[in-house]
């Protein structure tokens, strides 16, 4: 089961800003100063961890689904002022990792990027 | 008082800490600030042990600020990191390690809230865990073995709920038999993100059918009551955890759109207002009259003389004039305390960012701005939230050119001279009083970062909490908290330069001049209707009083800065009034009923219209449309605050920064009023 409407192409590292909302993806990394990137690996955007994409733009929004392990019941969201947003770079999920609710019905699991 | 042990409270920011700090120590608590930043923590004192009876100890605590991990940049982590090695403390606490160290952890985020625990373990500190906010993942489907986690951790776990006081007990108890860790998790980022994923993959046991995903780099395997990798349908609790993520999604699909997000933020910000405005006016007019009363008292008792002038004028009058402001702040803390609960400020400081970010302020700048419409005081405070120091300056520079409750009087008196009989062209003039003051504090602003605070202001990454209803407790103890601040740092200040001003009005004393004395001598005729002897006998009161300010210290200053106003359209008057409101705004007013009329009480009625129509020593009107004007705008955008300049100096960090705001709000004060006076005419 792939997710619906995921704009990340596999293989590829895009901008957190050229997501739609309801992506999902993994950090890849943040093209920030140390300060700044320090601060938000330790809110939760550190490489690997899966994101969904709530908001995109000014400011966009992002919710913590995992680090590396995870239940489906998250509660860490974060708001980041566009020039950050621009700075998180996120690429597709990996085989074998599923995401709760990553096609758009409620209820439904699935494995993103299995396909990738 | 000396305690037995002192205990400090760290964690995540979003935890609960502050709300189980006030559940630990109640509502008596206060705040202190580390010497030489900005930072500060509550401190209070709880009693552990005896099972939570009378058996047990006192024990101080310490509220630290909340941080991410304890080895940013931030200075909230390097306070934290002072504290923890014994090399910090607030203010007025005694130097030394701490006893124990409280790591509270949110139990619906443990993985990224592991990570500060690890740090705090590294330090071999006696350290308890309060696994908070246990009910709201139980409801979740996520059931945390605190026992598994003690035992990987090193050290006891309390599970608790910090709002409905489940645990606290316990937590009492365990942080009175807290030991130091025998498990020393790894120093590096990776080594402790790594460690903190397989701690919690040790613990969290889902409910049957909650979902677990497991990443590529999953340090354990833990099967037990997880189910096999794979699609599946989502149970209840995942069902309920998506359905509350989508709840979020809904509201804030409201609350940060951008065309109804502004609109809300509006109203929400129009509400604040007219609670501050409307609803704080009853106690403050009680506490006028009682400060009234109290004045009138000390006249009656004491003989006339110089002891009840300053007691009544001077300290009494000091005292009152800075109380009468403390409904607004304590009302304005109580909402903003209570709005920050529910998770919408957040979203609005988020929203604030993109307008304030041209003019290099940070949307974490909003509340000090909001907080300055009430007083720049707690204003430039609440800047301590903002995280960069040169944001933060900017901030703190900016802040009282917005129009507080101190200018609320000038702007009446002026307004309504202006637009006599024209309510509704005043209410615009009033209204634009406060565009003027907000466009001076942006544009400042944009010209300090682009100059002596040169850059553009930190980008804005904020965790946006979960909507909640608000804790009334927690909203309680801030506006206590922040109330007696208000008090002890600006009643201290404005109370010492009251009693200077005071001083400087009332002496030298000189003789009344020979007219008052006919005018007595006139009263005292028996002839004369008892009617027109008494209105005689005040005028002559008046006129005494309003001789011997005119030859009083401030007087003389008034004729020495006069100049200096000239161009302005000032005269001695107006100067005297400019000058004596730099201990407080409101004070112009009074002193102008004072120079002008002799009567005191600008309260009473027509003594207002009085000032308005008030004349120099020519006989020419003080208030022609361009002074009024002129003074006007000074006024809006002056500083003319002494208690603001001191909290500037100790919040910047040195007088340099209180000079600079001194310098630059006046003197665009004056040269925008010399604009507007030639402009007018």
């Amino acid at each position: 089961m792939v997710a619906q409407g995921l704009t990340i192409s596999p293989g590829g590292a895009r901008r957190l800003l050229e997501c739609r909302v309801g992506d999902i993806a993994s950090v890849s990394g943040v093209e920030a100063d140390p300060s700044e990137a320090s601060l938000l690996r330790a809110m939760g955007l550190r490489p690997g961890a899966v994101i969904r994409v709530c908001r995109v733009g000014e400011p966009s929004v992002v919710e913590v689904i995992s680090g590396h392990t995870c239940v489906c019941h998250c509660r860490c969201r974060i708001g980041l002022a566009r020039p950050l947003a621009s700075r998180v770079m996120v690429k597709e999920v990996p085989t074998g990792v599923e995401v709760a609710g990553a096609v758009g019905a409620v209820g439904a699991v699935g494995a993103v990027g299995a396909e990738g | 008082m000396a305690f037995s042990k002192r205990v400090v409270l760290l964690g995540n920011p979003n935890t609960g800490k502050t709300t189980l700090f006030n559940r630990l120590c109640g509502l008596r608590a206060k705040t202190s600030n580390f010497p030489g930043t900005t930072q500060e923590a509550r401190v209070g004192e709880t009693r552990i042990g005896g099972a939570g009876g009378a058996g047990g100890v006192v024990v101080e605590v310490i509220d630290l600020p909340g941080v991410y991990s304890l080895e940013l940049e931030q200075s909230e982590a390097a306070v934290c990191r002072e504290v923890l090695a014994g090399r910090l403390m607030p203010r007025g606490e005694r130097a030394g390690d701490p006893d124990v160290a409280c790591v509270v952890l949110d139990a619906a985020n443990l993985p990224r809230n592991l990570v500060v625990a690890g740090e705090v373990l590294r330090r071999r500190l006696p350290t308890v865990v309060a696994l908070n906010m246990i009910d709201l993942a139980r409801r979740d489907g996520v059931e945390i073995d605190s026992g598994v986690l003690s035992e990987r951790l090193g050290c006891a776990v309390v599970p608790v709920s910090a709002r409905s006081g489940e645990g606290v007990r316990s937590l009492q108890d365990a942080i009175a038999s807290a030991r130091v860790t025998n498990i020393t998790p790894p120093g590096s980022v990776e080594g402790l993100e790594a460690w903190a994923d397989g701690v919690y993959a040790a613990c969290v046991r889902l409910a049957p059918g909650a979902v677990r995903h497991a990443g590529p780099g999953d340090p354990s395997a833990h099967a037990g009551d997880v189910g096999p990798v794979g699609g599946r349908a989502a149970s209840p609790h995942g069902l309920r955890a998506r359905t509350q993520a989508d709840t979020t999604d809904r509201i804030d699909r409201v609350t940060m759109n951008p065309a109804l997000g502004p609109v809300l933020l509006a109203g929400v910000m129009a509400a604040l207002f007219w609670s501050i405005f409307s609803l704080a006016t009853y106690p403050m007019d009680w506490i006028d009259w009682f400060f009234g009363a109290v004045v009138a008292r000390v006249h009656e008792n004491l003989p006339e003389g110089i002891l009840a002038d300053l007691l009544a004028d001077g300290v009494l009058a000091g005292v009152g004039a800075t109380v009468i402001f403390l409904p607004q702040i304590a009302l304005l803390f109580f909402l903003i305390s209570l709005l920050e609960d529910t998770g919408y400020l957040a979203r609005a400081a988020m929203m604030m960012d993109r307008l304030l970010r041209p003019f290099g302020l940070p949307g974490h700048a909003f509340v000090p701005l909001l907080g300055s419409h009430a007083c720049a005081l707690p204003g430039i405070m609440a800047a301590r939230a903002v995280p960069d120091r040169h944001d933060r300056l900017a901030t703190i520079l900016v802040a009282p050119f917005v129009t507080c409750s101190a200018r609320l009087p000038v702007y009446v008196l002026l307004t309504g001279l202006l637009f006599r009989g024209e309510p509704l062209k005043a209410s615009v003039a009033f209204v634009g009083c406060y565009a003027l003051g907000l466009a001076a504090a942006l544009v400042s602003a944009m010209i300090a970062r682009r100059t002596i605070l040169r850059g553009s202001s930190r980008p804005m990454a904020l965790e946006l909490p979960t909507y909640k209803l608000p804790s009334l407790r927690t909203a309680l103890a801030t506006t206590i908290d922040r109330s007696w601040v208000f008090l002890r740092n600006a009643g201290t200040n404005i109370l010492a330069i009251c009693v200077v001003l005071w001083w400087l009005g009332a002496y030298p004393k000189v003789d009344p001049p020979g007219e008052v004395a006919q005018m007595r001598e006139r009263a005292a005729d028996p002839a004369l209707p008892p009617d027109e002897a008494a209105s005689l006998a005040a005028d002559a009161d008046h006129a005494e009083a309003r001789h011997a300010r005119a030859r009083s210290f401030a007087g003389r200053l008034g004729h020495a800065i006069q100049p200096v106003f000239a161009p302005l359209g000032f005269d001695w008057q107006l100067s005297v009034g400019v000058l004596t409101s730099f201990a407080a705004r409101e004070v112009f007013v009074s002193t102008m009923a004072v120079v002008t009329t002799g009567r005191e009480d600008a309260e009473e009625e027509g003594v207002m219209e009085m000032v308005r129509e008030a004349t120099r020593e020519d006989g020419s009107p003080i208030f022609t449309r361009r002074v009024a004007w002129a003074l006007l705008v000074y006024y809006v955008l002056a500083m003319q605050c002494l208690p603001t300049l001191a909290v500037t100096a100790r919040e910047a960090g040195g007088a340099r920064w209180a000079f600079l705001q001194l310098a630059w709000m006046c003197g665009v004060a004056y040269l925008a009023a010399l604009g507007v006076y030639h402009l007018v005419a």
